[in-house]
């Protein structure tokens, strides 16, 4: 799978990175919501996993441009602490589900396989 | 009668006046008896001295009782020090709890796939160097824990006794900057710290110090946030006999009209529930303690006169000597 990860953490992308490489995916990274925005633009991804809380573009925030250019790229938003990533959000974001950090491997795991069958 | 046999008269009156006056308050007269004019002079004076040590008395009564409330105020002016610490980092607990989840949820992570990569099934040198890059990720994630709570642990404490010691303004600096990292970072604003080279060190108390900083840094913060242009510059410097620690934002500056109150205890411009006042009040009274003094700089004076905002300026002594 093409991965777009988005998190202004360099560990978080550090260690997150290492593990959707080992699984053999193709991976791409950014550091806000705006470089992420970008290569959004000018690159097509299976699957976006990206923060909730950045500056210059919040997750969220970047979610709403993409669909409302009609991108409907599947993406994982990871909600940090006092982050508020619900249910709700995902619904009005559309193809979208959350995690709270610190997750489960496994469990991102599942998802972005889901949401390649849902795609 | 001569003049003699009436001073031998009033003199017992006389040396009674003498020993008032110098303050002798037990000294009584003895009264003859009989009702003429010097037993009214000498009872007079016994009744005077009577009241004097009276209202002596009751003034040192009065004086101790200043002395037991000026004792009771400094106890809880380090108390309203302490809180006031407290409440800052209690307005900081979600940046310190996010600060915190991220290391956390890269060791979580780390450890996750090396426990997969370790499965002797799948064992090989792509997940063994894999594991191995992630081991060393989680050590230096450990160690960035760490760093934010031994960083807290030192904030916390309670230094009634804080004594003055030479202190390195740069490390000051750097860890009340370092508590808003999170804070500046999702705001948005371009924090620059300015420090003097080879700054001398000031005579000071750097947790006291960091107080200060910190709520310095806060008003700047709250200050920039409704900006376009979101700045702050933490600045050092050094003059002969003092050195200077300068907060300056590019918010809107402070007004004329409660630039003579922000030192006010409970004066706050913040909307209702969201300053307590005490911050500028509690800075001030620290630094003073200190022997230095916290002003707001005209912009005139301050040594980027073309930005807006307010300058906040720390003059601390010099730990190096009374050089003049």
């Amino acid at each position: 799978m093409k991965i777009l990860l988005v998190d202004d953490d360099e560990a978080i992308r550090s260690s997150l990175g290492r593990y959707l490489r080992s699984r053999g995916h193709e991976l791409s990274t950014a550091a806000d919501g705006e470089e992420g925005w970008q290569l959004l633009r000018e690159h097509e991804f299976d699957a976006v996993v990206s923060d909730v809380r950045m500056p210059r573009l919040p997750g969220p925030e970047m979610v709403r441009r993409m669909r409302s250019a009609g991108l409907q790229t599947p993406v994982v938003l990871i909600a940090g602490a006092g982050d508020d990533a619900t249910e709700a959000l995902s619904a009005e974001l559309g193809h979208c589900a959350t995690l709270a950090k610190p997750f489960r491997l496994a469990r991102l795991a599942e998802l972005l396989a889901a949401s390649q069958a849902d795609a | 009668m001569s003049d003699g046999s009436s001073y031998a008269r009033i003199e017992p009156a006389l040396q009674l006046m003498v020993e008032i006056a110098s303050g002798n308050l037990e000294a009584r007269g003895e009264l003859v008896g009989g009702g003429d004019a010097m037993d009214a002079l000498v009872g007079g004076l016994n009744m005077l001295a009577e009241e004097l040590s009276g209202r002596l008395d009751e003034l040192q009564e009065a004086n101790e009782e200043l002395q037991r409330a000026n004792r009771e105020l400094k106890e809880m002016q380090v108390q309203l020090v302490q809180s006031a610490k407290m409440a800052s980092l209690g307005s900081m607990a979600t940046g310190i709890a996010h600060e915190l989840n991220q290391p956390l949820s890269a060791i979580r992570m780390d450890a996750e796939m090396s426990l997969e990569h370790l499965d002797p099934d799948c064992l090989n040198t792509a997940s063994l160097d894999d594991t191995r890059g992630a081991l060393a990720h989680i050590l230096a994630q450990v160690d960035r824990a760490a760093e934010i709570v031994s960083h807290l642990r030192t904030f916390g404490r309670q230094d009634v006794a804080d004594a003055l010691a030479p202190t390195d303004l740069d490390l000051v600096v750097r860890n009340a900057h370092a508590l808003f990292t999170q804070q500046l970072r999702l705001a948005d604003v371009d924090a620059q710290l300015e420090l003097a080279p080879d700054c001398p060190p000031a005579l000071a108390s750097g947790n006291r110090l960091e107080q200060v900083l910190i709520n310095l840094l806060s008003n700047a913060l709250h200050a920039v946030s409704n900006c376009a242009v979101k700045e702050i510059r933490l600045r050092t410097f050094a003059d002969d006999s003092s050195v200077f620690v300068e907060v300056e934002d590019s918010g809107p500056g402070v007004p004329a009209s409660i630039r003579g109150r922000i030192f006010e205890p409970f004066f706050t411009s913040k909307p209702e529930g969201e300053g307590t006042g005490l911050g500028l009040a509690i800075s001030f009274g620290i630094v003073r303690d200190l022997g230095g003094e916290l002003e707001l700089i005209d912009r005139d004076d301050a040594r980027s006169p073309d930005r807006d905002g307010a300058v906040f300026r720390v003059r601390l002594p010099r730990a190096d000597g009374l050089k003049t």
